[in-house]
């Protein structure tokens, strides 16, 4: 049994996790993924487009539309971008894992 | 070069997947032809509901239809199945009747072995068909899958498939052992590991997964789209599909919802792009399609009507002609006048059905109703009713009345040689499908044959015809509203001050509703009508029809899939007339008609009320007298048969009906149909003036119409019509009726309009002239009556008109037991019945029955059973302890022998049922508190019934010294508390206590005839009926009743849309306006309307002075609002 920690609850000190982070990405291929991304304040090339899916939500609300990429840089590096179609703008977030 | 990809789309849902899938199949269809596609499966959620319509769309679209279905199993996953010949397809439909019989039943089937479920010849051999009221979601014991196998290719499903769940959580192993299982039960060739990519997260991954798995187990994989809707935007109405579904707001349904709108119909390139690595995808969809076209529902279906097996080894047909000739000579003796011309008639039709080879058919029909007599003779007995047993079992309606055969075998009430009834409309030469067989029943007759065939025929060869309840435009509110979340208080007003039209509407009708005009053109409310638009005329769930069977010499599950009826004992066929007509299955129809119900009855209390009088036959009743058509005449029909309704009311005082051949045109004439065809005008101009000449749009059409003075009135002339104006044969003619009376193709208009051009002018008729009949015949084909069936319903009408005139409180009593039926609600039929002298008793738990029944000779005591909240049995157990043990003696005595919970002795105080033991209404709400206080002390939620209905007065214990004097209650409230406990007040017309509160000079109903054309009045009212009918150009016809009688009031678009919230919700209304009298006929044309407010202020200034004055008890609260009678009726 979890003893009652006789503190109240403090929803102030309630965060987002994994928040998405604006990222430079420019160069459109066909299927909507950049060519390049700036990492660290350098660009680097996306060699391959591992995956791609597509969340829409909220459109009663806010509308939600974003397009994900999970990218395996020239660098080595894989990562997780989308582009917001809504605010035409492009975020990190890793998804899923 | 690379050429074109092609692909084959297997898996799609339609609208037939009951709030899942968001288009309707023309509209896949329509974008399916757009995307170039040559083959497309449907694949609904357990029921091939929209098979037949997707069919018939797609092949009148070029394309190959495949029938195919989802099916969920036991376990909550789901699989795909497509036919790829009839026994697949057969073998779909047994799976989902057991699937269906699974959720009925309750069983847990969970696959195991060694408990099989047998479908077959025999279905469900061993096992007895379920109690079909506790229905559940349809769930199919994969087990069953092994052994109807045959016939049918397995996709293993959407990612809710089971594969894909094993795939997913990598138990590879597992997933190839559920493979290895499947191939054993349908073979290497027909099982098809199915992958999907629908940008959904996990799509790329599982795809992947699932391509290395086919490949190691050596199977073929299909990429299918798990389609939704034809086009991307309407991923919204199927996210608030899903929201309704759940029962939820798109708010709090994120999880049930589908990730995006990803889902729509795609094409061939989108798919070859997204599944470029896999090309082996597109192509296995190719040549699963060119297997699934192995079976056309369209042409390969093989129905069967059951055979007949006539006596000593005669033909059908010897046997029919045998059964008529004797019927015949009984009929027509000798020496009657129409004897030689029936036995014409009879050759000719017997001659005819042994071409069609139908003779087995009406012989069937003919079983069917000795089946009925049977069924009648139980129920009458058991419900102790001889004076109903010279009453057939039921009647025929609709064309049938018109052939001879159905006469002498007993389906049709009425000779048509002496109705001049025709026959084309029924059968013809070029019958191109088995003709209609309609017949009507009292309503527990009809319940009881229906179980009585399914015995006869067994449950899987005769089922009911189901009916697709569809989205108009107040449950689209109500649903859609709901699932955006929007307020339930501004939904329900939407609703109500909304006519009663398509969803699609909405927007217009918002506009017209000050508070929500400037609202609708913003989120959230402007997604209310773009949503509710696209949702109208979706199917929202299954319902039964209203009559309508089927019966098979097969199995019909091997036909269509069957599903429990919500009522106990009923299956359903998965389709619906539209969808069983277009499968060739004979429907035979079986009617619940609640006016023969009440004739009965009313037969049942006239002869318990004259024990000493000769029994009624209403068949020899004399159909001349006089008396009664002067009542019809008169318009004194309210609560009789066809001919009671405001606007039949309006037409009877016209059109002066003095025979039962007028009273079959009158039947017939307020209709759509002949509405708009212009039918009206020119009979009531020749009953009027008998020198006038209808005017005929071409000599041709002279012996057609006739009778019916130049225009159409009956089904049969618009037959009639083609074949003289255009020549079409009687097939032709009746096919060319069919078309235009159902959904219309514009593809079959045209053909139907060229051929009747081109047959008009070979005839010598101008094209305008044929374009003008034909715009007419289009017109007429809204709504109209064959002549045979409105004969039919005119001996009804006359019958119930006898029954009127001769025993009114019988009649008055016995359409009070019948409700709901008709045009009016009881409150107006009981003001009827008082105005012709028949005393109304308030009920009384130590007079009233359950029924309403006949005292004091010419009055009827309203019957327990109109108290709302005392219920069925605390009603019958009143009445049974009252006949066991001798009458009530006081309030306490009641409470102490009956078990009753308080909210109906509450009830029963409210509406006076307690005034035999002298006290108030007040006072005995008073002592109920008092009896009944322990009701929850000392009893849990699980307390037995018997307890929680509390008989404190177990102890004993005094409680005189707890009674008070309680003034009694204002008339006005008791009056109001009526209305709220019954709907009705035996004793108050609310105008008998508002008058003294009304204006000064105010006109009554009563004073309406001594009153001048064109004189300016005022009238107040109660408004009993509101109809805006569409064939009356924007008109409003309110029926506003007062202490004197009943008032059309003719209210003008332009004032409607001014006042449209006081017309269509307001109670009582002041109208001021012009007396317009035209011949018999009174109407007040509306020149303004306004609230009864000064009137109801007074009112209630006086209950508060009443009140404070004589007690400081807290009032009722009973105001007038409560008295909304349940006759807002929009019909």
């Amino acid at each position: 049994m979890v003893t009652n920690p006789r503190a109240p609850a403090r929803a102030g000190e309630l965060r987002a996790l994994n928040q998405p982070v604006p990222v430079q990405a420019f160069g459109q291929r066909p299927d909507g993924a950049p060519r390049v991304v700036v990492e660290r304040g350098r660009q680097v090339q996306v060699e391959e487009v591992c995956d791609t899916w597509l969340v829409e939500d909220e459109w009663w609300r806010k509308p939600i539309c974003r397009l994900y990429f999970r990218l395996l840089l020239t660098n080595g590096v894989i990562r997780t971008v989308y582009h917001d179609l809504v605010e035409d703008q492009w975020y990190a977030q890793e998804y899923g894992t | 070069m690379r050429g074109r990809p092609e692909y084959a789309e297997l898996h799609l849902h339609t609208a037939f997947s009951f709030l899942d899938g968001a288009s309707l199949p023309e509209e896949l269809i329509g974008r399916a032809t757009e995307l170039g596609y040559r083959w497309l499966a449907i694949t609904d959620h357990d029921g091939l509901y929209g098979a037949q319509e997707f069919a018939r769309a797609a092949r009148a679209a070029g394309i190959q239809p495949i029938m195919g279905l989802e099916v969920t199993l036991t376990d909550e996953t789901h699989l795909t199945l497509l036919a790829e010949s009839r026994q697949g397809y057969a073998n779909l439909c047994r799976l989902v009747t057991a699937a269906h019989h699974h959720a009925a039943s309750g069983v847990a089937l969970d696959g195991e072995p060694g408990q099989p479920f047998e479908i077959g010849n025999e279905p469900f051999a061993g096992q007895a068909w379920p109690d079909t009221g506790a229905r559940r979601a349809p769930r199919l014991d994969p087990a069953l899958l092994k052994t109807h196998a045959e016939g049918v290719i397995l996709l293993t499903g959407c990612r809710r498939g089971q594969l894909a769940r094993l795939v997913d959580a990598g138990r590879v192993r597992e997933a190839e052992d559920l493979l290895g299982r499947y191939v054993a039960w349908f073979g290497a060739d027909n099982v098809v590991v199915e992958l999907q990519h629908n940008l959904v997260y996990g799509d790329t991954a599982r795809v992947e997964r699932m391509v290395g798995l086919a490949e190691r187990v050596r199977l073929p994989y299909a990429a299918t789209g798990n389609v939704h809707y034809h086009d991307v935007a309407r991923h919204r109405l199927q996210d608030t599909l899903v929201a309704i579904r759940q029962r939820a707001t798109l708010d709090t349904s994120h999880r049930a919802r589908r990730p995006n709108s990803q889902f729509a119909l795609r094409s061939a390139e989108e798919m070859a792009r997204l599944f470029c690595r896999y090309p082996a995808a597109l192509r296995t969809t190719l040549e699963l399609a060119a297997r699934g076209a192995g079976f056309d529902l369209t042409e390969h279906l093989a129905y069967h009507f059951p055979a007949y097996h006539a006596p000593d080894q005669m033909t059908p047909d010897a046997y029919l002609a045998k059964v008529c000739t004797a019927s015949l000579h009984e009929r027509y003796p000798e020496g009657h006048p129409n004897r030689h011309a029936a036995e014409a008639r009879l050759r000719e039709e017997l001659a005819l059905i042994a071409r069609h080879e139908l003779s087995g058919f009406f012989l069937l029909h003919r079983d069917l109703l000795e089946l009925a007599r049977q069924v009648a003779a139980e129920v009458r007995a058991e419900q102790g009713r001889g004076a109903a047993m010279l009453l057939p079992p039921g009647r025929g309606r609709g064309s049938s009345v018109g052939s001879i055969v159905c006469y002498l075998i007993g389906l049709s009430p009425c000779d048509p040689l002496a109705h001049n009834l025709s026959l084309g409309r029924f059968l013809n030469e070029d019958l191109r499908s088995v003709p209609d067989i309609d017949l009507d029943f009292p309503r527990e007759i009809r319940e009881r044959l229906i179980a009585r065939i399914h015995e006869v025929y067994g449950p899987d060869r005769a089922a009911l015809i189901c009916a697709f309840s569809t989205y108009r435009l107040r449950s689209a509110v109500r649903d859609v509203g709901k699932a955006l979340g929007l307020p339930a208080a501004d939904l329900d007003r939407i609703a109500r001050l909304s006519e009663p039209r398509s969803a699609g509407d909405l927007a217009g009708e918002m506009a017209r509703i000050p508070e929500y005009a400037s609202r609708q053109h913003a989120p959230p409310w402007s997604f209310l009508t773009e949503l509710s638009g696209e949702l109208a005329g979706f199917p929202r769930h299954v319902t039964q029809h209203v009559g309508g069977m089927v019966v098979c010499s097969s199995p019909l599950t091997d036909l269509v899939p069957m599903q429990p009826s919500a009522m106990e004992g009923r299956w359903l066929c998965q389709w619906d007339k539209d969808g069983c007509d277009d499968a060739g299955f004979v429907k035979i129809d079986f009617l619940a008609l609640g006016m023969l119900s009440m004739v009965e009855e009313c037969l049942e209390l006239v002869a318990a009320t004259r024990p000493d009088a000769p029994q009624l036959d209403l068949a020899r009743i004399d159909f001349t007298d006089e008396r009664i058509y002067d009542m019809i005449c008169a318009g004194d029909t309210l609560g009789t048969f066809q001919i009671e309704s405001r606007a039949q009311i309006q037409t009877l005082l016209k059109t002066q009906p003095r025979s039962l051949d007028d009273l079959t045109v009158q039947v017939a004439i307020i209709r759509p149909g002949p509405i708009i065809g212009g039918a009206v005008s020119p009979y009531v101009e020749r009953r009027v003036n008998p020198a006038y000449q209808p005017s005929y749009d071409h000599p041709l059409l002279i012996p057609v119409l006739e009778e019916t003075l130049g225009v159409v009135l009956y089904q049969d002339q618009v037959i009639g019509v083609a074949m003289a104006m255009a020549g079409f044969t009687a097939g032709q003619a009746d096919a060319f009726r069919r078309t235009i009376s159902r959904k219309r193709s514009l593809e079959a208009m045209r053909r139907f309009w060229e051929q009747f051009r081109d047959g008009a002018l070979e005839k010598g008729v101008d094209l305008d002239v044929a374009q003008t009949v034909f715009d007419k015949l289009l017109g007429f084909a809204e709504y109209g009556f064959p002549k045979a069936h409105a004969a039919s319903f005119a001996v009804l009408a006359y019958q119930s008109c006898w029954l009127k005139y001769h025993y009114p409180a019988e009649f008055l009593c016995a359409l009070l037991n019948n409700q709901p039926m008709g045009f009016y609600p009881s409150h107006v039929l009981i003001n009827d019945g008082k105005r012709r002298g028949i005393r109304v008793f308030q009920p009384d738990v130590n007079a009233s029955a359950e029924r309403c029944t006949i005292e004091a000779r010419n009055g009827v005591r309203i019957g327990l059973n109109y108290v709302q909240h005392l219920g069925e049995v605390a009603a019958r157990q009143i009445v049974v302890e009252r006949t066991a043990h001798g009458p009530y003696r006081s309030l306490a005595d009641l409470i102490r022998r009956v078990p009753l919970r308080q909210e109906a002795t509450d009830a029963l105080a409210s509406v006076g049922a307690f005034d035999c033991f002298g006290l108030g209404r007040r006072e005995a709400l008073w002592q109920i508190g008092l009896f009944l206080p322990a009701r929850t002390f000392g009893t849990g939620r699980n307390a037995p019934a018997e307890r929680s209905c509390g008989r404190q007065l177990a102890l004993d214990l005094p409680v005189e010294q707890d009674m008070v004097m309680l003034p009694p209650m204002p008339a006005w409230d008791r009056m109001a508390a009526d209305y709220a406990g019954m709907g009705l007040s035996p004793r108050w017309h609310p105008f008998h206590l508002l008058r003294s509160h009304l204006p000064a000079g105010l006109a009554t109903t009563g004073d309406l005839g001594h009153l001048p054309d064109g004189m300016r009045i005022s009238v107040a009212g109660l408004v009993v009926c509101r109809q805006r009918p569409g064939t009356a150009k924007g008109i409003t016809f309110l029926l506003l009743e007062d202490e004197h009688g009943l008032v059309n009031v003719v209210v003008s678009l332009r004032l409607y849309e001014e006042r449209r919230l006081l017309v269509r919700g307001e109670p009582f209304l002041l109208i001021d306006g012009e007396l317009q009298r035209r011949g018999n006929t009174i109407n007040l044309r509306a020149i303004n309307l306004g609230a009864l407010a000064e009137a109801r202020a007074h009112l209630d200034r006086e209950l508060e002075r009443h009140e404070s004055e004589v007690s400081t008890e807290a009032t009722e609260e009973l105001v007038l609002e409560t008295i909304v009678p349940r006759s807002h009726n929009y019909r």
